[in-house]
């Protein structure tokens, strides 16, 4: 009683819930999922210039705020895709680390607006996959500032890339003269392999590495991330050996994220033996999906019996919530499936500092659900994403 | 009418839903299911629930302190269970060769000789829960085929049939190398021709003509006892003074399902894509006297036709549960969902379920709960609305005396995201365990079924390449 | 009288009378900048304008002209007449190249955009490069450049990027430009564009092109305009807030022109410069005066848009000081139009390039 006195109090010395810039507001829940297992019984959240000001359980709503069953903190896809096709990866090389996702970025889309509508807050932005190494990846707010730097939530740097037979798709042999720059290698998974493990042992071995190598260097220090889309198991193998290899090499000790590793359940052990993390993509409709590689509904329960780090993703198209639900199908508990969309993929993208959980001093990126998150039967019915609005609940 | 499970099941698709003992199902006269929730849809659901099945139809419903079970009855018990209704799919395409013919006008196709027993789709049907399904052709079509209503179960036609010549499936939208012009030309056309031709055997009943009489005796038809006579042709769109001259049985078997349409003996599965289209429907139906045999199935677009569809008494069957459109001059864009439209409107809507094996008939019926329809209208649309679409509304997609037994056991309420079918008994017969599915076990924990290509369940986990690759710096043969 | 005549009807190019002062008297005179003198004379000497007033000049032939005068049009992209020749397309980037030799004063292609009041024309390279080259402002009314290396013409959009050559990606083109502009030397194009000496002109069509554009200029300290940007409404602020102004690209079709519309619309509520292109090859020789009418057409102030054709665009292209208004010591590029310049029945009668009398439609519309 006296608490919400108080608060009511704070609330009002504030100034009105809902100021001008329209990223200040209160929120009461029912429930609040934090993301790091705590739960808070009807809380009332205090937004402030777009961060989370105060959370304090047991309370009745203000006659102004907004209510909602659950509330959340948003989630975060970490591979989101929403990238502008070809023109965000530079094919004239196959191996380009300091080509920036921002560049490839279409802020006007429409696909943003229904991320953010569908609870997305933060999104992790990477060149599209038709190089080795295509670049680096940029987290992205799906809502708020129009400017990329505006958007952008600083984090771990990553640089982004693929393992498989999507970067050689395009290539050719030259057969007479050569008509473009596609007639080269790779043409072939193996071929793929050798352009990552040839980059970096040159990288490694050069006297004066230029600045694509300094980048190269640094992955293999571990200081970059290594964000590589595998989806089938010889492809997580092919990057798990990389890293092996370079780490018996003596160039260091990389930091490895297995993005779309749909076949990553197989073998669960050589990840966690080589501490290596995977986001896992959308669930397939009949359990094949791309480069032929088996996706089990159960493939997250895995991973978590195993103690393998894990993210879910949504490749921008697909719903990140209903791939939550369909983890806990296979077997998560709805912390679990939280903590995959929310936390983890935060500390992985290490953008845990200002987003992924629900604690004060976080920026208010909160998704107002009308009841449990990830049933078929609940949805988001409100978003803020950095305070702003993205989805009114009223 | 019961089926005739009897025969031994065979090594086909249906095997891999089975017990692996693969022994003869028996005949089973009896049966009673008892389950932790007896959701009926005709009332409160009924904890601790007993269904009694004996000859393939429900005798007793409720609870299990309430309802005798016979002493002779094959008892399956699943406290921890919940029970619940087949589901009922209003349309689908699937399950048969091809869709649709490159003919127009073909409503003397049957899809009868097109479904394929084990196709993927009837077993997914079944794992999925959707015990009846009306089979129909697809939409690229001007006038198509009829349809038929099955279950799921079953190695002939015959043994999957619960209804013949359930519907007919016209498009009003162009069929594909169609403009919208020339396939209203086409719809109107088909019934002008029927039109025509029922004038022209009337004229030879007054010319003392015998065409029609040698034409139906050539093609093999009998002319005896209700073909022999002639009625005054019933169709509320146009009549034809001097039909009922004609016997019914000399009218041509490619233009006779034609005229049960216009007498409302052979309902109707309008396709429609856009709203304009709807407009067209209405219009070809109130012409020629079916619209009250006539459904509409619609894409997500058609929502905006709600209002004639309510003043035209139609129910639809929606092809897509959520319809975007962007705002051309601010970009933005505006989301509909799409059942929502019609529930407010009070339009009866059934759903359709999609490819995806997560997303099932469950599943559509979950997001319109989600989006704000109550959960009883919403379990409605997959199961006793449609039942009424196809005439079964007192058969199917409800548990009461007298339906047929099917019976559908979930792991948990039916709309939870954890919740799956376990166990499927179809007219009283057991013929789905979940425990014994071989394919869920792939799509679940990916285990590949024994004998299969490149099955791994022998190997160990790959150590890695420690070691150098043996031997090799006399390979005599390198490329 | 007769010599005045034969003066009167002198046909393109007559460089031998013109040296010799006249004045023009008619009812309306459109500086440019928004005035509009009544009943005025304008009095050039030497190709250039003397005068502007209500005062009849003593000692000069005047010219009695029944209808308005305006300054010629300046159009801040025309290729007419250049075909194909302002694209080298075996490079990506020819910074250094002078799009002044792709100027053909010969083609008779200018006939046409010249009977419809264009005196001025802006010809930049092609927007499949990157850094094409240097526009030259060229004047096909009297056949010659009028200024050469005028402004850097810069591709930023789509159209720049490759499928099979490099760059294929933005941030392929973004690292090409920036390596083109950090090794500039002193007194290059690049170098001056950075040094705000030459104005540059960048074609970004996309709204996140635009954006993109906005950022490099900012960060290089550019000046100059931003050419295309059909969606400029969304990002008045951010264009404001560059001091960079717009060049649209005119569409003769009231459909493909409406987006076009509420941006000018929007730009002139904020006081952002704007100006058209003229594109005759594929808009015809009313392409621009369609555009501005359309404008107009949505509540664009006559005003407004004779500036956008006139001092406006001289200022974007860093020419104001001697073209776009009907000034003293300003060129004597001249159209005497049958009625308000802007408004689309009016008709060119006459039209006067530096001092020349160039064009002439009838000989009705000057009388002694």
């Amino acid at each position: 009683m006296l608490t919400s006195l108080i608060l009511s109090a704070a609330v009002a010395a504030s100034g009105s819930s809902v100021p001008a810039d329209g990223t200040s507001w209160t929120i009461h829940a029912d429930k609040v999922y934090t993301s790091t297992g705590k739960v808070h019984e009807s809380a009332l959240i205090v937004v402030e210039g777009g961060k989370i000001r105060a959370i304090t359980p047991g309370v009745e709503a203000t006659r102004d705020a907004l209510k909602a069953a659950v509330v959340t903190a948003g989630m975060i896809d970490a591979s989101a895709r929403l990238n502008s096709g070809t023109t965000s990866v530079e094919q004239s090389s196959e191996v380009t680390p300091l080509v920036s996702a921002e560049f490839g970025v279409d802020l006007f889309s429409p696909g943003w607006g229904r991320l953010a509508r569908k609870g997305v807050t933060s999104a992790f932005i990477t060149p599209l996959n038709q190089n080795c190494i295509g670049g680096m990846g940029t987290v992205l707010k799906t809502a708020g500032d129009r400017s990329v730097k505006g958007r952008t939530v600083e984090g771990a740097p990553m640089i982004c890339g693929a393992i498989g037979s999507q970067p050689s798709q395009r290539n050719s042999s030259a057969f007479g003269r050569p008509t473009s720059f596609f007639n080269r290698r790779p043409t072939t998974r193996m071929g793929v392999e050798w352009e990552w493990r040839k980059s970096l042992f040159e990288a490694a071995q050069a006297k004066e590495p230029d600045a694509s190598q300094k980048v190269l260097l640094d992955a293999l220090a571990g200081k970059v991330g290594v964000f590589v889309q595998a989806w089938a198991t010889q492809d997580i193998r092919t990057a798990v050996f990389l890293k092996e290899e370079m780490a018996r090499e003596g160039f260091g000790e990389m930091r490895l994220v297995i993005d779309a590793g749909a076949e990553a359940w197989r073998e669960p052990a050589m990840l966690v033996r080589s501490n290596t993390a995977v986001i896992l993509p959308p669930v397939p409709a009949q359990g094949r999906t791309t480069d032929g590689a088996l996706m089990s509904v159960e493939c997250a329960s895995v991973l978590r019996d195993n103690g393998v780090s894990f993210a879910l993703s949504g490749h921008g198209g697909s719903r990140l919530d209903l791939q939550a639900g369909l983890a806990m199908r296979g077997g998560l508990t709805r912390e679990e499936a939280l903590r995959a969309v929310t936390l983890t993929p935060a500390q992985l993208l290490g953008v845990d500092g200002r987003v992924g959980s629900v604690e004060a001093g976080k920026d208010a990126d909160l998704i107002l659900w009308n009841g449990e998150p990830f049933e078929a039967t609940t949805r988001p019915v409100g978003v803020l994403v950095s305070g702003h609005l993205a989805l009114d609940p009223r | 009418m019961k089926s005739s499970l009897s025969q031994p099941l065979l090594a086909l698709g249906a095997t891999l839903l089975l017990a692996s003992s693969a022994a003869a199902a028996p005949q089973v006269d009896k049966t009673a299911v008892k389950a932790g929730t007896v959701i009926t849809l005709t009332g409160e659901a009924i904890p601790d629930g007993v269904i009694v099945i004996e000859g393939g139809r429900v005798t007793a419903v409720g609870a299990a302190s309430e309802v005798q079970i016979p002493w002779d009855a094959t008892v399956i018990d699943q406290p921890g269970m919940v029970a619940f209704p087949g589901f009922v799919e209003a349309h689908a395409a699937r399950g048969i060769d091809r869709p649709n013919e490159t003919l127009d006008v073909a409503p003397f196709l049957d899809v009868k000789d097109s479904i394929d027993p084990v196709n993927f789709y009837f077993e997914e049907a079944l794992r999925q829960g959707i015990l009846t399904i009306n089979v129909q052709q697809g939409n690229d079509t001007v006038v198509a085929g009829q349809g038929m209503v099955v279950k799921p179960f079953g190695m002939t036609v015959e043994q999957m049939m619960v209804r013949p010549r359930s519907g007919v499936k016209i498009s009003a939208a162009p069929k594909r190398g169609k403009t919208r012009a020339t396939q209203a030309q086409a719809l109107r056309g088909a019934f002008d021709d029927l039109r025509r031709y029922l004038e022209e055997m009337v004229q030879r009943q007054k010319d003392g003509d015998d065409f029609d009489r040698r034409e139906a005796l050539y093609q093999g038809r009998e002319l005896e006892g209700e073909a022999a006579k002639g009625k005054p042709l019933a169709c509320s769109g146009w009549t034809i003074d001097g039909f009922e001259r004609v016997p019914r049985g000399e009218v041509d078997e490619k233009r006779e399902p034609l005229l049960r349409i216009i007498e409302g003996k052979l309902p109707v599965i309008m396709w429609c894509a856009t709203p304009m289209d709807v407009h067209a429907a209405l219009r070809v139906a109130e012409a020629n006297g079916f619209t009250a045999t006539m459904t509409l199935a619609l894409a997500p677009a058609c929502w905006k036709a709600a209002a004639k569809i309510k003043a035209s008494g139609c129910s639809v069957i929606l092809a897509g549960l959520e319809d975007e459109e962007l705002d051309p001059v601010t970009g933005e864009s505006i989301e509909t969902f799409v059942p929502k439209v019609f529930h407010d409107a009070g339009i009866p809507f059934a759903l359709m379920s999609t490819g995806d094996a997560n997303r099932s008939l469950w599943y559509q019926a979950a997001r319109c709960v989600a989006n704000g329809i109550p959960r009883a209208d919403a379990l409605a649309a997959v199961t006793t609305a449609p039942a009424e679409m196809l005439g079964l509304g007192d058969r199917v997609g409800k548990i009461a005396k007298g339906t047929d037994g099917h019976v559908v056991l979930f792991s948990g309420d039916p709309l939870d995201i954890t919740s799956v079918v376990e166990h499927v008994i179809l007219d009283g017969a057991h013929v789905y365990d979940r425990s014994k599915d071989v394919r869920v076990k792939q799509l679940f924990d990916g285990t590949r079924p024994p004998g299969t290509a490149s099955d791994t369940s022998g190997e160990e986990d790959w150590p890695g390449d420690g070691d150098d690759p043996e031997g090799d710096d006399e390979t005599e043969n390198n490329g | 009288m007769l010599i005045s005549c034969l003066i009167a009807a002198a046909p393109l190019l007559g460089a031998t009378a013109a040296d010799d002062a006249f004045a023009l008297r008619a009812s309306h005179v459109h500086v440019g900048d928004g005035q509009v003198v009544l009943d005025a004379f304008v009095v050039v000497e030497d190709g250039v304008v003397k005068s502007v007033s209500n005062n009849a000049p003593r000692g000069v032939r005047v010219v009695e002209v029944d209808g308005h005068i305006a300054p010629g049009f300046i159009s801040l992209r025309e290729t007419l007449g250049a075909g194909s020749e302002n694209s080298e397309r075996t490079r990506k980037s020819t910074p250094t190249a002078d799009l002044s030799f792709a100027f053909d004063p010969t083609s008779p292609s200018w006939k046409g955009l010249v009977a419809e009041g264009v005196t001025t024309v802006l010809l930049p390279a092609g927007s499949s490069q990157i850094a094409g080259g240097q526009a030259a402002i060229v004047s096909p009314a009297a056949g010659e450049v009028l200024k050469r290396n005028a402004v850097v013409t810069l591709g930023l959009s789509r159209s720049a990027l490759g499928s099979s050559t490099a760059p294929t990606s933005f941030a392929g083109l973004y690292a090409h430009l920036g390596e083109q502009f950090d090794a500039a030397s002193e007194g290059s194009p690049l170098a001056d564009a950075k040094a705000g000496k030459v104005p540059v002109m960048m074609r970004a069509v996309t709204r996140s092109e635009v954006s993109r554009a906005l950022d490099f200029a900012a960060a290089h300290g550019l000046k100059g305009a931003v050419l295309g940007a059909p969606e400029a409404d969304d990002l008045v602020d951010e264009i404001k807030a560059s001091g960079l102004g717009v060049v649209f690209e005119s569409k003769a079709a009231p459909a493909s022109s409406q987006d076009v519309v509420k941006s000018a619309l929007a730009l002139s509520k904020a006081e952002v410069p704007f100006a058209f292109t003229s594109d005759a090859g594929s808009q015809g020789p009313l392409g621009m005066r369609m555009q501005a009418a359309a404008c107009m057409r949505a509540g664009l102030e006559a005003g407004a848009a004779l500036r956008a054709m006139t001092a406006d665009a001289a200022r974007i292209a860093g020419v104001d000081a001697t073209h776009g208004t009907i000034a003293t010591g300003r060129a004597a590029d001249l159209v005497v139009w049958s009625g308000p310049p802007t408004d689309l029945t009016s008709r060119v009668h006459s039209v006067y390039a530096g001092g020349h009398l160039v064009h002439s439609a009838h000989a009705h519309g000057a009388h002694q």
